[in-house]
């Protein structure tokens, strides 16, 4: 299963970029041909994809179409305000290197470090 | 009954003496790690009293529990009954079993549901930031373009680190190294740990003061401890530089204002280096820890073991 992770990015940077719903066969096409992909590993990525919630899918005919849940930056800008919200009910999910700080507090942090090269 | 009451006095006075000396102490930001340490002691310390305390009430009214007890411990069923005796009888008995076994109950619900949370929380985050961001093999991070500055880990299998494009454009490459060093010691460290049980004592008792100052603690404690291990004595000025970079970040949508208490307290040590504890203090500081995870058990068993080793049991004799 490893290298799945790559081809699930490139799969979604495709549906970003398309206008409209996309069939496994078109994903399949718009991808690099430089290897000899296999039509149902693109179902199995795209099917990933839905169970993540990263995608939703509707039938069209007898196959199924499918489209980003959100946009690519509404995608980046969940998650980072996700990840960097650790106000209030902060779970211990991921670990920073330091919180951001309002203004003020971060001045004073300025002044510290001066101070320390003077 | 003694030993009952014993216990909760020890969980009273662990919880007081802990919000009284260990929030104020110096010792452990200068040893971060057995602050950590002492902090979960002292979390696990207190409700462990309690719980055992309930059980001790209800020794004497729990047959099974008796006679399982006098055979490991070569006394009689009746004699341990009398060493745990309780005035009121059944109905103390009754209650202790029920507080022992709700507040077991609820330590158990918080802590499954605490790692829940948490893992859902990662898997979001790795498969989201997954499908946007490019991997840096060299020190293994992964990219992502968004210009807030933000370097963090996201623990769990497989673990990764999350740099933005905005911190690597704010950080000269020396603090780059540090913070991600920094990072890296969270996750070898295994601090998400750490965090995941104060964050699971807290969800248990919201409402309590002690889990809520272990809590702040215990995460400033890791912070600290992961600049100690990033960080050799001639590299802390550059970063606390890195850290004042990005404490001072745009503001995201939607963050309350966070208490700068702990940032200023890392970039205050980072540039005064104080004196190491010696390894007497170390081991007395390990010592406590260790005395405050057994004493409840000690206490609990101690009628127990008196009725094994000081008393026999004059058993009827059969014909």
């Amino acid at each position: 299963m490893k290298g799945l992770g790559e081809l699930e990015a490139q799969v979604m940077e495709i549906l970003w970029s398309a206008e409209s719903a996309l069939a496994v066969r078109q994903v399949l096409d718009a991808l690099p041909q430089d290897r000899n992909r296999a039509y149902t590993t693109v179902m199995t990525v795209l099917d990933n994809l839905h169970r993540k919630d990263f995608v939703h899918r509707e039938r069209v005919g007898r196959a199924w179409h499918y489209r980003p849940a959100t946009s690519r930056d509404a995608h980046v800008a969940g998650l980072m305000s996700e990840a960097l919200d650790t106000g209030g009910d902060r779970t211990a999910a991921l670990v920073h290197f330091v919180e951001q700080l309002p203004p003020e507090e971060a001045a004073e942090l300025r002044a510290l470090l001066d101070r320390s090269r003077e | 009954m003694t030993a009952a009451l014993a216990l909760l006095a020890f969980a009273a006075l662990v919880r007081i003496s802990a919000l009284r000396v260990l929030p104020g102490a110096a010792w452990p930001r200068r040893a971060p790690r057995l602050g950590v340490v002492a902090w979960q002691a002292v979390t696990l310390a207190v409700p462990a009293s309690v719980i055992l305390a309930g059980l001790a009430l209800a020794v004497p009214v729990l047959p099974v529990a008796a006679e399982d007890m006098s055979d490991v411990l070569g006394a009689c069923a009746v004699l341990l009954r009398e060493h745990y005796e309780t005035p009121g009888g059944f109905v103390v008995g009754f209650f202790g079993l029920l507080g022992a076994v709700a507040l077991s109950a609820r330590w158990g619900f918080s802590v499954a549901g605490e790692l829940r949370t948490v893992h859902r929380h990662r898997a979001r985050q790795r498969d989201g930031f997954a499908l946007v961001s490019r991997r840096d093999v060299l020190s293994g991070t992964w990219v992502v373009d968004d210009e807030r500055p933000a370097v963090f880990c996201i623990p769990g299998h497989p673990a990764r680190v999350v740099v933005t494009t905005g911190a690597l454009s704010v950080l000269t490459p020396q603090q780059r190294v540090l913070a991600l060093a920094h990072e890296k010691a969270h996750l070898t460290g295994r601090h998400h740990l750490a965090l995941t049980l104060a964050a699971a004592a807290r969800r248990a008792h919201p409402r309590s003061r002690l889990f809520a100052v272990a809590e702040a603690e215990t995460a400033m404690l890791v912070e600290m401890h992961a600049d100690d291990r990033a960080a050799v004595a001639s590299d802390r000025p550059q970063l606390a530089a890195a850290l004042v970079k990005l404490a001072a970040g745009p503001q995201p949508v939607g963050t309350m204002a966070i208490n700068g208490g702990p940032a200023i307290q890392r970039v205050q040590r980072l540039l005064t280096t104080g004196p190491a504890l010696t390894q007497h203090q170390r081991w007395s500081i390990r010592l406590t820890a260790l005395t405050l995870m057994l004493a409840p058990v000690l206490i609990a068993a101690a009628p127990a073991l008196e009725a094994a080793l000081l008393d026999y049991c004059r058993l009827p004799i059969h014909t």
